[in-house]
């Protein structure tokens, strides 16, 4: 259980679901851009720009911190023990620890 | 006039019967009659082993919050005539746990009352005559002390169900109330108190709570209390 | 509508076990009986005294019947632009003269010069007082009162206060370098422990299980409010049944001037549900059915008008329906016109008066008028106690409306039943504590407890087992009709007889009262029957107590002998209980300064 002020997780999340609702129209935009099937030349391009790289990052990172926070808030809103929340706490942890390596590994180790 | 039909939610842990409803005719003889007034009609007349809370008659004192027709309000101040129907079904307040019939025991809901300091901590010695507030400051108060403590809103959040520590509705515009007092000095701690995880931050907006009898607005106080904290986390400062 | 669980437990509680034989059983130095504003101020002066506390209520004490008090509490404060030469002596003087000069003048006294320190201490403690300009407690014109010295918070003052003492009792409560004060919310206070001429606990029931306890006590305080459910017509709350007169009553102790009861000039019409005096203190007008303005017509209230004393005010309407110049239906009653003080004025002083009346009548006092007629509001008379709140029994205390100390006399002024529960509740917490204080722990039970508790235990056992008797509701509906019709208002000797007699049956047709229902646990027709016992007894006492009593005096007005009778009448009636109804003595009234006059406003 955490202590102190909940007033940063609450507003982060606000903030990231803000920073969600713009980054998925890009991303989803630039993914099926004019309509066609994607393009793997621009697909290479993007991922070789360093600009693109850091978005990804950023929607990534993001993305992780508002599924899981959010999924911490349902959580909470159960009456369990201290232990349940611990191993769900250490679980959310976890999820989010794997996912990012996964995407950094995706991102990072493209070669063309 | 015609009869109203009372379907009651009856549950006594005596009788080893689990919780079922109950009918009773209750003549309308007046315009006037209230929820309260068909409840003691049927204990004087037809059933004596009814069991619900009530006392000033008047929606002041709130003994009698209960859910009638699908909505947390109080018997007395509820006339059948309002409700647009001859049926009406009455449940105990919910989230509590029932003692009998209609009364629910609100030892969870005093504990949050209690835990919130819920008293005037004055911010400097006592003067001779009264402390000086002036008319606005005391209008910042018409919004949150007509609170009864009935309990409506407190039953009508989902969140209290689900999470036994969040502080619900009622505790929280109790907070409210003493911040919003120019007398009271310890404004800082209070919203503190209200910053943890089972505090306003845990209001899911819902607005079940706005069933009030008194009309009050406790996701008022709510965003009331946040927007003091956000002021203070983010631009600093005291109050 | 959200999620939706009832939580019911399937098992049942082990109920019914009595302690006996040098148990111990729950101790405090002092109990006070009664949650509402005198018990709590008690409660807390007897904490401040270090002692330990345990306040046993009915109710949960935020339902207490103090908290439906609506205009304001008196304290010669001189905030008000007209109240500047206001002071305590001019406060004693209109209580002495509103008390049409029943009351003892020591204790009137000794509640207007502590009125002041008694409202700064609860404003300090939080109570959201009304303001006014320059940010001092608000103040408005009261009936009877020489000067606007009525502190109001909007039209809900008994909220704001019992709020506030309540509050305050929490701190109390939490406060670690403090002796315990605990709350025993909903048990009903049965019977008294006397041992010789000594009070040594209570004996109570929890309503949620049916349990019967005893409680032990150096010092006990009774503070459980009044008796207005004996009268069908009442303002009060359902809770108000008197039974906390009687059980000090049955114990030996008197009640003194029961047939002094107050009747409020405007209750709503139906509900007699309370419309504030502070409505006419603001300017309201009462208006009959020719639409005049017609306490003018009258000699004692023509130039107070609508902020004459209650007695008199309500006197006057009666008149007024009598002699059909008010409206049928209901009773009878006349209209009170709030419509000219304007919607900002209604909505900032009055708004808990609007919304009764657009709940309880369907009327908006902003463009309608207002119907209204009296109804039975205050119980003047009570448990006889001295200024110091004793009473006759060593260790038993009163204080609030239950007693009768007496300030109030033959007519209460408004405001000042507030103000009586927070002087005189601390002068009996701090009284109770010094007589505690050196007194050693006997949280054993002694013989007296365990007699008190079998004896409780029998009555209740009876109750539950008897078969085939009269229903106590239809007992109840009798008395409260039988009080309202013909001990109201206007009484004479022939129907204060028949009364009289009537409650005498009914006391006799109770011994034969069958429950409904036979469970412990939240038991209302057992609550209610033991209740009864209690209203009857009080009725009596207030019947027999005017049809003795030949004269008009305050709120006691007999048609047949329409004046007030100083020579052979300023005394007060004791009312001692025995088993075929009230025996009635009397004792002098304290003079004092305020010497006898003719009573006209």
């Amino acid at each position: 259980m955490t202590c102190g002020s909940s007033l940063w997780p609450w507003l982060l999340q606000r903030i990231s679901g803000l920073f969600l609702s713009a980054g998925v129209i890009i991303h989803f935009w630039m993914l099926h851009k004019g309509g066609g099937p994607p393009v793997y030349e621009q697909v290479v391009a993007r991922l070789i720009s360093p600009c693109w790289v850091s978005f990804y990052f950023l929607l990534l990172a993001v993305l992780l911190y508002h599924g899981l926070n959010g999924a911490w808030a349902i959580f909470l809103d159960f009456n369990t023990s201290s232990s349940a929340k611990y191993i769900f706490k250490v679980t959310l942890y976890l999820i989010g620890f794997c996912t990012f390596t996964a995407g950094v590994i995706v991102l990072t180790g493209f070669t063309p | 006039m015609a009869d109203a039909t009372f379907k009651i939610l009856r549950f006594d842990p005596d009788s080893g019967k689990g919780p079922y409803f109950q009918a009773f005719r209750v003549p309308l003889e007046n315009k006037g009659l209230t929820v309260l007034d068909g409840l003691n009609h049927i204990l004087e007349n037809i059933d004596g082993s009814l069991a619900f809370r009530s006392s000033c008659r008047a929606a002041v004192c709130g003994s009698c919050a209960m859910h009638i027709n699908g909505k947390h309000r109080l018997a007395c101040n509820t006339q059948v005539s309002s409700l647009n129907t001859q049926s009406i079904t009455i449940r105990p307040l919910a989230h509590l746990e029932v003692e009998k019939d209609l009364c629910v025991n609100m030892d969870q809901f005093w504990e949050k009352y209690e835990l919130v300091r819920p008293y005037l901590v004055p911010g400097s010695p006592p003067p001779e005559k009264e402390r000086i507030q002036s008319q606005e400051d005391r209008e910042e108060l018409n919004v949150v002390i007509d609170c009864i403590q009935c309990g409506c809103c407190y039953s009508a959040c989902p969140v209290t169900l689900s999470s036994k520590e969040y502080l619900g509705p009622a505790a929280l515009l109790k907070i409210d109330r003493f911040v919003s007092d120019s007398r009271d000095g310890a404004h800082v701690q209070r919203i503190e108190q209200a910053d943890g995880p089972y505090g306003v931050w845990r209001c899911h907006n819902v607005f079940a709570c706005q069933c009030c009898p008194k009309e009050l607005d406790p996701p008022r106080s709510i965003a009331h209390v946040k927007r003091r904290l956000m002021r203070r986390r983010l631009l600093g400062g005291g109050k | 509508m959200g999620v939706f669980v009832h939580i019911c437990r399937d098992s049942g509680l082990q109920y019914w076990d009595v302690i006996l034989g040098g148990n111990l059983m729950p101790y405090h130095d002092v109990l006070v009986i009664g949650g509402g504003l005198a018990g709590l101020r008690a409660a807390i002066a007897v904490n401040e005294m270090n002692a330990s506390v345990g306040v046993i209520s009915k109710v949960h004490p935020l339902r207490s019947h103090s908290v439906a008090a609506q205009g304001g509490v008196n304290a010669p404060l001189g905030n008000h632009p007209r109240g500047g030469h206001d002071s305590w002596k001019k406060l004693a003087y209109d209580t002495v003269k509103g008390s049409d000069f029943l009351a003892d003048q020591d204790a009137v006294i000794k509640m207007a010069t502590e009125a002041a320190s008694r409202i700064h201490e609860i404003e300090h403690w939080g109570c959201p007082f009304s303001r006014t300009e320059e940010g001092k407690i608000a103040q408005r014109p009261f009936g009877g009162a020489g000067f606007p010295r009525t502190c109001y918070a909007s039209d809900t003052i008994g909220h704001a206060l019992l709020n506030t003492a309540y509050e305050q009792t929490v701190r109390f409560k939490q406060a670690a370098e403090r002796r315990e004060l605990a709350i025993y919310p909903e048990w009903l206070v049965l019977a008294l422990v006397r041992e010789g001429d000594e009070c040594q606990g209570v004996v109570a029931m929890e309503l949620k299980s049916g349990k019967l306890e005893v409680f032990g006590s150096g010092a006990v305080i009774f503070a459980t409010g009044g008796s207005g459910r004996i009268y069908a017509n009442t303002s009060n709350a359902l809770i108000n049944t008197g039974i906390g007169m009687a059980v000090p009553y049955w114990a030996g102790v008197p009640l003194k001037d029961m047939e002094f009861e107050q009747f409020h000039p405007t209750t709503l019409l139906g509900k007699n549900i309370l419309v504030t005096e502070g409505a006419r203190g603001e300017g309201g007008f009462l208006l009959n059915s020719k639409g005049e303005r017609f306490l003018a017509n009258y000699p004692d209230s023509q130039k107070a008008m609508e902020v004459a004393p209650r007695d008199i005010v309500s006197r006057n309407i009666t008149r007024e329906i009598l002699d059909g110049r008010g409206f049928e239906g209901g009773g009878g009653y006349v209209h009170l016109d709030l419509r000219h003080l304007g919607r900002e004025k209604i909505m900032e002083r009055l708004h808990g008066i609007r919304t009764i009346c657009l709940e309880f009548a369907g009327v908006d006092p902003i463009t309608d008028l207002i119907p209204i007629q009296p109804g039975h509001h205050y119980t003047m008379g009570g448990i006889s106690c001295n200024t110091a709140c004793e009473t006759g029994l060593h260790g038993l205390y009163a204080a609030g409306e239950v007693a009768c100390v007496s300030v109030h006399g033959a007519n209460r002024l408004g405001g000042n039943s507030l103000l009586e529960t927070l002087v005189f509740g601390k002068i009996a917490g701090e009284n109770a504590a010094k007589y505690v204080q050196g007194k050693g722990a006997a949280g054993k039970i002694g013989k007296a407890h365990e007699r008190a508790l079998k004896k409780t235990e029998e009555k209740i056992e009876g109750l539950l087992t008897r078969e085939n008797g009269e229903d106590a509701a239809s007992i109840k509906k009798e008395m409260t009709e039988v009080m309202a019709k013909k001990v109201g208002v206007f009484r004479e000797e022939r129907c204060l007889a028949e009364a009289l007699a009537c409650i005498k049956e009914l006391r006799v047709r109770f011994k034969d009262v069958a429950l409904r229902h036979r469970g412990r646990g939240w038991n209302l027709s057992l609550q209610m029957a033991l209740e009864l016992e209690g209203s009857l007894d009080v009725a009596d006492a207030v019947a027999a107590g005017a049809l003795s009593r030949e004269e008009s005096r305050g709120s006691h007005f007999r048609t047949d002998f329409p004046k007030r009778d100083d020579e052979k009448w300023l005394k007060h009636t004791l009312a001692f209980y025995s088993e075929d109804g009230a025996r009635l003595q009397y004792c002098d009234v304290r003079p004092g300064p305020v010497r006898l006059e003719e009573r006209k406003y």
